[in-house]
């Protein structure tokens, strides 16, 4: 019997984040490290800090204080707000993924569904037309839309449907580490079960590592396998997905799962 | 010379229900214990005295109030109280198995799928697991026409068929049995006992619970009363 085999390199390490809008309002004393392959759920009620804190990760808000380093492929850490602006941004096309909860906030509405694939992939250097336009169809029939609707403007799809391109959209330029605002809030209960199948399959097929903000106990439960509690601003709990659900210690987790239907 | 691959020191479990007037719980206090390759440990008392917690807290799925919980590996040791949850991942992973009482089960999620998982994630191919999983499957007596359905509408011990094959699959080093035989008639219960004798002859530590007499009478190794830790 061998030791077992865990990374030692993290994705992402995050040290003493604060971004504060108000006493309590917005993220305090953050801290923690993401693996390869990590699916983390940040839960917690409105107004707990979630949202603010995930701007903070994927370096769109700067924190007040505190520190976010992302560990590249090639083992380069990137502090991502002492790096230069042009070189946040290079990494934000590149190498981090933002799925948001608004598929129309995440997608142009305006230029068709392969577009909005191929437009990341141009962003990151790929010319070849042909090349843009297969890889686009190829992640169509990945995210389930049908291939024939490559030309299609997102405006004329469902919510469901958008939001699976935007899904595909992010996914396109093989991200390493993907950011997720409540993918499935507002979706019927059949297009949620459709988007995190998805995500699911693809988090093990891609080996990504996830941050995932929701509030929902069961999407957690689904597909994270640590979660952050915040309460007004604060990390109260971390841990396994499961430990926390099963065992919950502190009293706000305690109070979130026993006011589920089915944690 | 067996080897001690498992020692729990001290072990103490409390809950504190806070949304429940802070209800306070305790379930075990000083339990010790330790189990070597090829052996089978069985927990012994009457129904909530905490045997399961007690399992659960082996597998990192419960916190431990205080205690020691330590896998002994050739090439270093671990505290599964204390470790980091990447490691626990990595144990779940590679080195402790867990029959659970009862299936969680994920729905869309097909028979054969759940059981191939455990060895997917060691790195099997998919032709391998798939295999692996057919045989188990059938060894266990699910009808293949189930197999690519989801146990959602299974039987309770069709559901716990599904569990084991899950648990044995990846041939863990380390194996937490909760009530395997519980819902199974006696030709299931043959091939679990079979199961269990393969893997204590692989060199498993196996911690188990069985109401079934007979079959604890044939698995067992050693046999520790929880009542004498209850707190």
């Amino acid at each position: 019997m061998k030791l077992p085999i865990v990374a030692t390199q993290p994705v992402l390490t995050v040290n003493g984040v604060q971004k504060l809008y108000a006493i309590n309002r917005g993220c305090q004393d953050v801290n923690f490290s993401l693996y390869p392959g990590e699916v983390l759920g940040i839960v917690g009620e409105s107004g707990s800090g979630k949202s603010t804190l995930l701007h903070c990760l994927s370096g769109q808000t700067p924190p007040d204080s505190g520190d976010i380093t992302y560990h590249s492929h090639a083992g380069e850490a990137h502090n991502i707000y002492t790096i230069n602006e042009a070189k946040r941004r290079l990494l934000m096309r590149s190498e981090f993924g933002i799925v948001k909860q608004h598929p129309r906030d995440g997608l142009r509405m305006r230029v068709s569904a392969g577009a909005n694939i191929g437009e990341r992939l141009m962003a990151v250097g790929d010319r070849h037309y042909s090349h843009i336009r297969q890889v686009a169809t190829d992640w169509l029939e990945q995210v389930e839309i049908d291939a024939e609707r490559v030309d299609h403007l997102p405006s004329e799809f469902s919510g469901g449907m958008q939001q699976r391109l935007q899904i595909a959209r992010v996914l396109a330029t093989h991200p390493r580490l993907v950011l997720m605002d409540e993918p499935t809030g507002g979706l019927d209960v059949s297009v949620q079960a459709k988007i995190l199948d998805l995500i699911r399959a693809l988090v093990s097929e891609l080996n990504l590592s996830v941050i995932m903000v929701t509030h929902d106990l069961a999407v957690a439960r689904l597909l994270c396998h640590r979660l952050l509690v915040m309460q007004k601003s604060r990390v109260v709990e971390s841990g396994l997905t499961d430990q926390i659900l099963d065992d919950p210690q502190h009293p706000y987790t305690q109070l979130l799962v026993s006011s589920v239907l089915t944690p | 010379m067996p080897t001690t691959r498992l020692v729990v020191s001290n072990l103490k479990k409390d809950f504190i229900l806070h949304t429940q007037h802070n209800a306070h719980i305790p379930v075990f206090n000083g339990f010790s214990l330790s189990v070597d390759s090829g052996e089978c440990a069985v927990l012994l008392g009457p129904s909530g005295m905490g045997k399961s917690t007690f399992l659960k807290c082996l597998y990192g799925n419960y916190k431990i109030t205080s205690g020691s919980i330590t896998l002994y590996f050739d090439d270093g040791e671990i505290d599964v109280a204390k470790c980091e949850p990447e490691w626990i991942h990595g144990l779940r992973r590679q080195t402790i198995g867990y029959v659970s009482q009862f299936l969680r089960v994920i729905p869309r999620v097909a028979a054969i799928d759940v059981v191939v998982e455990p060895l997917l994630m060691q790195g099997v191919t998919k032709e391998d697991a798939y295999q692996k999983a057919a045989v188990l499957l059938a060894r266990l007596h699910i009808p293949e026409k189930l197999w690519s359905l989801s146990p959602t509408t299974f039987s309770g011990g069709e559901q716990q068929r599904v569990n084991i094959a899950r648990g044995f699959i990846a041939n863990y080093p380390v194996l937490l049995l909760d009530e395997p035989t519980a819902s199974l008639d006696a030709k299931n219960r043959a091939v679990v006992i079979e199961l269990i004798n393969e893997a204590k002859a692989n060199g498993a530590a196996v911690v188990g619970i069985f109401h079934d007499k007979d079959v604890r009478d044939t698995v067992a190794d050693n046999v520790i009363d929880l009542s004498q830790f209850v707190a």
